[in-house]
């Protein structure tokens, strides 16, 4: 085998990501180790990592194409938090907004704030206090998001 | 038929069935289902369902709400609440567990735990009493006689104001207030200049 047979080795056959673009809700594929990169459509910078929250944090916007989840004994408090694919709450949540593809807050969490996303799960035993909602009003991922 | 008991089935069951269009209030002790169209408010202690093609535009303050169809108005679940794929909710809801199927649409403010919906009637019981209240606090005609505090002679305000002086600036050095017409000046070597006079 030569030096050159080597570099034509196929990559593995991984299968593509499918990501919503959380400026302009464009749908479109990345590679699965992608961390961050622009949108096609709008040219935007986008973030293609998980934020999962450990610890208790304040932070003023968070968003990413991926998931967010609050892990339990976190809290993560800020003012606005978009997650494409969605937001997941084991511990406490509190935002003025969150949007996300789907929201599910478990059994123990707590959430407060608005929230809007594709669909909502709510396990019993999880308190949610009085933002406002829109679930399944708008398509998948986020839109309408001030440029 | 608008409304109707099912007799011959174990469990009573109370249906509105989907050509009956209802106005007014309902009140039920088991179990509901709404197929038509309903206005107004409905109360149970037992489980409520709103059948998909049913339209609510009703109050619902009910143990367990499963809805199927489209609902215009507040939820009160005690137990839980399922919005299935096909549920249209506008209106608030407070319920002791939620479920929102995926496909389910939902707008409005959302109140979920076991203290939601004892918050959520204690906020309707302040609104009521509110509402019984009158919104203007009415004053008696007459004021009830009111003793005048004597006024000051004109001394008394030199007195006091060197009085409060006084005791706000217990705590520092306070050689320098005159504690009152008579009282002698300080010691002219305690200030910063030493007594030397700066212009001579």
């Amino acid at each position: 085998m030569s030096v050159l047979d080597f570099h034509k080795s196929p990559t593995p056959n991984t299968p593509a990501r499918p990501v919503a673009c959380y400026h302009c809700n464009a749908r479109f594929n990345i590679a699965p180790a992608a961390r961050n990169g622009r949108c096609p459509k709008c040219a935007k910078r986008l973030v293609f990592d998980d934020l999962v929250v450990t610890r208790p944090i304040h932070a003023g916007d968070l968003a990413t194409c991926g998931l967010i989840v609050i892990e339990k004994k976190a809290s993560l408090t800020l003012r606005e938090a978009v997650a494409s694919e969605g937001v997941e709450v084991h511990g406490t949540l509190h935002a003025q907004r969150i949007e996300g593809g789907q929201v599910v807050i478990k059994k123990k969490a707590k959430f407060s704030g608005s929230c809007r996303g594709r669909s909502l799960v709510v396990e019993p035993g999880a308190v949610v206090s009085g933002g406002y909602f829109e679930i399944g009003t708008h398509r998948a991922g986020p839109s309408q998001q001030n440029s | 038929m608008a409304l109707t008991t099912s007799p011959d089935s174990r469990e009573l069951v109370t249906v509105i069935g989907p050509d009956a269009h209802f106005k007014g209030d309902m009140s039920f002790q088991g179990k509901a289902r709404v197929m038509g169209i309903l206005e107004g408010k409905i109360t149970a202690d037992g489980e409520i369902h709103i059948e998909n093609g049913a339209r609510c535009l009703a109050t619902v303050d009910a143990k367990v709400i499963t809805v199927d169809g489209e609902v215009d108005g507040n939820l009160t679940a005690r137990d839980r609440l399922h919005l299935s794929a096909k549920a249209v909710v506008k209106g608030d809801i407070a319920a002791g567990s939620l479920v929102v199927t995926e496909g389910a649409v939902f707008v409005g403010h959302c109140s979920v735990g076991p203290d939601a919906v004892s918050s959520k009637r204690a906020d309707l019981g302040t609104t009521r009493a509110s509402l019984t209240t009158p919104a203007v606090e009415t004053k008696p005609a007459i004021q009830p006689f009111r003793t005048p505090t004597p006024r000051k002679t004109g001394t008394d305000w030199v007195n006091e104001s060197a009085s409060t002086l006084n005791t706000a600036a217990a705590a520092k050095t306070n050689d320098w207030i005159p504690q009152h017409a008579g009282a002698a000046k300080p010691a002219a070597n305690s200030g910063w200049n030493n007594g030397v006079d700066p212009g001579a």
